[in-house]
């Protein structure tokens, strides 16, 4: 039962926020909305305190579930052992000590709350009551039918079909209405002059037209059942304040400035008229105190005419209906309050979060209970539901999902999340797995682990038995689900071939495990061979860490250019190996790589700076190429003979585009022609049907130009939060619409805001601009404001690094093999960049790289060494040539020395230089 | 012990006599525009309820029609009022109510006569 009070508590503390809003709204609200409004609008509040409907998040939902443990705590449920356990304080509140509070006072606190609710709302009809019953015992029929007639036209034109009664009581204080079926005004006297008569009858009649009777008890209702809560009690009499004002204004709206002022007349002789009832613990139509008729006829005086529903009362109404929702409640689920024997403590109901997605909602599934939930309450058998982390199961029986009679039809994903530990003993069960019957549903993605379920159903001849799902009805969809029994940990009947051969890919790693290393090495190329990745990856998970294939293989995929196998082996390296892998892609300029690499070590930074330059470095080489054969390019335009050129297309003999540019203002079209070996021989004008061949291709999208990476530097993929960040460069200056931002009244030439990681927020170019804006982050990646940015860092960010290098010049007869050759230490920051080019003219290897100053020794390459390029003697040359490698974590910024070094036979006459591109 | 009603009720009442002791609330509402009458509707529905309300009348449906039947005659109501009058006037004595008549010629000769003689035949 204390679940009850719960709800009523929630309910309760619900509709004070909405008493709050409209209390402190009164002032603002008197005069500019319709009484009418100020008066109907308490019945959402009423509506909030008297019904438990709630949202499936809502404040007190989610309020009462952070208390949760706190309540379950402080009300003992003694014949509730067999139910789910209170949920520990997993969310970190602090269970209230048991001791300290009296269990027999807080497990009787709802006898009390109902007892005084039903004891007030008893003494509520009974005073009633004995009202009217006072009232009819002292009445007499008005039977001057004068005063009827007038009383059955007033009725008339208000559009009242039912007769109403007339008596008078010169016992009360001031005309009441009494009854809802049989309606009768009574009024202190019949003596009236007419034009108080008629307003006081028309007063009457607004009442029992609006039902404001049945108002009233609706109050009371709720006054009863939050007799707890004084501003329940506020409302109350807020709400018959607001009851008279309205009536007073439905009364007036028809009248002029000399009716109104009649029908305040008609008030203060009422008032001033007086009987000997007072009557006022009732809910009858006119109990009057001096305080409220100064504000009626304040009102009365203020009256002006509006129209119905404005457009401020409407969104009022809205707003606050939205907050009559989102209040909510903390309503047990269904399976609770429909049963009764789970009603007396179970308040240990599960809370499920939910994602939207593509429209359908999923339910998010952490933990044992809200797996053990599904099925009951909201969480019904027909929802959507998905695995959120991997969930340990209690030895507690499982009661399997979906029965013959309710059948799982939802979905669940386990998204590959395991469950472990499912334990069915139950030698009665029928039904006996994780899912019992499903029916229509999707079930896959699921895995099971060390469940035990074998005991079960022993005693019942035709039970069914499996793992995930017990019994699969019509339309069920079933696929990637693994179960794996307790006991037999990794048993796989199936060798690798089998398992590789059948499609079974969960089994294929264990059994792969199970391989020698060499069987590994064949299988792995086997599968390297058929470009099944998927199976590489897994069989890459069940090798040893320091197994040599890795390297063999990242060698392997690294010499194919095999890049999608290559970045597989990657997520087995650890950062040392991917920074040298990532030198090693730098020095043999293989881009493609290094921009994988840099993706592997989160540097999209360096990546992005990586493509800028290689678009720059590649176009450049474009340009002087085309100039070779009569195209010259000016900005984005390309020139032939003069003339602008409208297609520009250079494509190499395997129809690869090197260059295909469109330019709408263009008149002719151009192609570069190429020989076999790719060298440019020669310009020409494109036939029509190459221009035809060349544009229907585009139209059916068949060739993919820049997919492996995005050139562009507005790149697309970090304008998902672009409100946010707008809003939060505005609040330091920059304004912006994604494309063109200002800072203090100039265009924007270059905005750079990247995270103290290197990751950008935004980086974006406009050529108009004239400014080079950055926005400062603190560590925390806070916006704390912009600046400009200096002339070093405009250079590194578009790559106009030459001018701030420091060349180290290598010159050097001959290096032994075996011994170091130091040249010298330098101070390198993070983010600096460094870039190789030495020659050698004999020897068969060389290395060049750097070590922690102070490790220099002349016999043996000390450890660690940094950023080191392997080289061997390639084509008959010698020579280690790299781009620029960002020094950066795990690299720290430091003294660094540089050294020369061979193992494989001596270095004669070796030459190039070293560049430190730093960033100031 | 019939109730007291009001001058506007007798009306009514009278009307459902004439009209054989049971009369539809549209013969009601003619018979009254007929003699004068131009009572709101709802003013002659709460008449008619109160006399229900005091055992005079009884209502019942015809379709959606309401009929009217008198519980009490005419001279029974005649009666009750006479007895009532007696008692509060004559504290129950019909002679003092004879008297007054004839002493204030409310009753003529003919009809002391026809009284008489109507009493003589009555008489046991």
């Amino acid at each position: 039962m204390n679940a009850l009070l719960r709800v009523t508590v929630s309910l309760s503390l619900s509709g004070s926020l909405l008493i709050l809003v409209l209390l402190a709204a009164k002032p603002l609200l008197r005069y500019r909305v319709s009484r009418r409004w100020q008066y109907y609008i308490w019945l959402l509040v009423i509506a909030r305190l008297l019904l438990p409907f709630t949202l499936e998040t809502s404040l007190m939902g989610t309020l009462f579930q952070k208390s949760e443990p706190v309540i379950a705590e402080a009300v003992p449920q003694p014949d509730n052992d067999s139910a789910v356990p209170a949920p520990p304080a997993a969310d970190g509140s602090i269970p209230v000590e048991t001791e300290q509070t009296d269990p027999d006072i807080t497990q009787y606190l709802w006898v009390i709350w109902l007892g005084t609710a039903l004891i007030l709302f008893i003494r509520k009809i009974t005073v009633y009551q004995s009202f009217a019953q006072y009232i009819r015992a002292g009445w007499e029929e008005v039977s001057d039918t004068v005063l009827l007639d007038r009383l059955a036209q007033t009725g008339e034109q208000m559009g009242v079909r039912r007769s109403v009664e007339l008596y008078t009581n010169r016992l009360i204080s001031s005309p009441l209405l009494l009854g809802i079926l049989h309606p009768c005004i009574v009024l202190p006297a019949a003596g009236l002059p007419e034009t108080d008569f008629q307003y006081t009858v028309r007063h009457e009649l607004t009442h029992y037209k609006r039902r404001d009777i049945l108002y009233k008890w609706l109050v009371q209702a709720a006054l009863c059942i939050h007799w707890f809560n004084p501003l329940v009690w506020l409302m109350s009499r807020e709400t018959e304040r607001a009851c008279e004002l309205s009536c007073d204004e439905a009364v007036i709206r028809g009248l002029d400035a000399p009716g109104r002022r009649a029908y305040g007349d008609t008030l203060l002789h009422a008032a001033g008229a007086g009987g000997r009832f007072k009557n006022s613990a009732a809910p009858v139509s006119l109990s009057e105190s001096g305080e409220l008729l100064k504000e009626r006829l304040e009102a009365i005086m203020n009256f002006k005419k509006r129209t119905t529903v404005t457009v401020l009362s409407a969104c009022l109404t809205a707003v606050l209906l939205m907050g009559a929702a989102a209040a909510g409640a903390a309503v047990p689920s269904v399976r609770t309050l429909k049963l009764p024997e789970n009603l007396t403590g179970s308040v240990t109901d599960v809370s499920m979060e939910t994602l939207e997605f593509r429209g359908t909602t999923y339910y998010l599934v952490y933990s044992e209970a809200q797996l053990r939930a599904i099925g009951t309450g909201k969480y019904g058998l027909d929802k959507n539901y998905m695995q959120q982390a991997d969930i340990r199961l209690s030895p507690e029986e499982w009661v399997p999902i979906g029965t013959s009679e309710h059948p799982f039809t939802g979905s669940y994903n386990g998204n590959g999340f395991e469950i472990i530990g499912l334990t069915m003993t139950d030698p009665d069960a029928e039904i006996i797995g994780l899912f019992g019957v499903a029916e229509e549903a999707d079930l896959y993605n699921i895995t099971l682990r060390d469940y035990d379920i074998q005991n079960a159903g022993n005693k019942v001849s035709d039970s069914i038995i499996a793992p995930v799902l017990a019994q699969g009805r019509k339309n069920f969809r079933y696929y990637d689900n693994y179960a794996y029994p307790k006991g037999d940990s990794i048993v796989s009947s199936d060798s690798a071939e089998t398992c590789y051969a059948n499609g079974n890919l969960p089994q294929f790693g264990t059994a792969f495990a199970a391989l020698g290393q060499e069987e590994q090495k064949a299988f792995l190329e086997k599968i390297y061979g058929d470009g099944q990745i998927a199976y590489f990856s897994v069989a890459l998970q069940y090798l040893n860490a320091d197994s040599p294939l890795i390297v063999a293989f990242a060698e392997k995929a690294y010499t194919d250019g095999n890049i999608s196998f290559f970045s597989v082996v990657s997520q087995h390296m650890s950062q040392e190996e991917l920074a040298s892998w990532q030198a090693r892609a730098a020095a043999d300029e293989n881009f493609k790589f290094q921009a994988a690499l840099f993706d592997k070590t989160g540097q999209s930074y360096e990546k992005k700076i990586l493509e800028k330059k290689l678009e720059k470095e590649s176009d450049r080489k474009f340009a002087e190429e085309y100039k070779t054969c009569g195209v010259t390019k000016s900005g984005r335009n390309y020139y032939y003979q003069g003339q602008l050129v409208n297609i520009f297309l250079d494509q190499r003999s395997d129809k690869s585009f090197c260059t295909l540019d469109m330019n709408p203002n263009g008149t002719v079209n151009i192609k570069i022609l190429r020989d076999s070996t790719g060298k440019v021989t020669g310009a020409a004008y494109m036939t029509d049907a190459e221009v035809q061949e060349l544009t229907g291709d585009m139209d059916d999208d068949s060739w993919d130009w820049d997919d492996e990476y995005d050139w562009d530097m507005e790149d697309d993929d970090w304008d998902w939060d672009d409100g946010q960040l707008m809003e939060a460069y505005k609040a330091c200056g920059v304004t912006g619409d994604g494309k063109n931002y200002y800072y203090q009244n100039q265009l924007v030439n270059i905005l750079l805001d990247h995270q103290p990681d290197s990751s950008y927020y935004r980086l974006n170019m406009n050529p108009n601009g004239t400014v080079n804006v950055k926005i400062l982050r603190d560590s925390a990646g806070t916006i704390t404001g912009a600046a400009y940015m200096t002339d070093a860092e405009v250079n590194r960010l578009t790559g106009g690094w030459e001018e701030m290098r420091t060349e180290i010049p290598i010159d050097i007869a001959k290096i032994k093999s075996g011994e170091p050759v130091w040249l010298g230490t330098y101070t390198i920051a993070e983010g600096d960049q460094v870039c190789y080019h030495v020659t050698a003219e004999t020897g068969e290897r060389l290395d060049i790289g750097f070590a922690q100053a102070g490790s220099e020794n002349t016999d043996k390459l000390p450890d660690p060494v940094y950023n080191k390029i392997s080289k061997d003697r390639k084509d008959g040359k010698l020579e280690v040539k790299t781009g620029a490698i960002t020094w950066r974590d795990p690299l720290k910024p430091g003294e660094y020395s540089l050294f020369l070094y061979t193992d494989g036979g001596s270095l004669s006459n070796v030459q190039g230089s070293v560049t430190l591109l730093q960033s100031n | 012990m019939i109730q007291q009603i009001s001058d506007s009720e007798l009306e009514l009442m009278k009307i459902v006599w004439t009209s054989g002791g049971t009369a539809l609330y549209a013969q009601i509402m003619e018979e009254l525009s007929r003699t004068g009458r131009t009572w709101q509707k709802n003013t002659v529905i709460t008449l008619l309820s109160r006399l229900v309300e005091k055992g005079l009348l009884k209502t019942s449906k015809i379709g959606r029609r309401n009929r009217y039947t008198s519980l009490v005659s005419e001279a029974e109501y005649q009666a009750a009022q006479t007895q009532t009058l007696l008692n509060k006037l004559y504290e129950g004595s019909a002679k003092g109510l004879v008297s007054t008549l004839i002493r204030q010629d409310m009753l003529s000769a003919e009809d002391y006569e026809e009284l008489k003689q109507f009493w003589e035949r009555g008489k046991p």
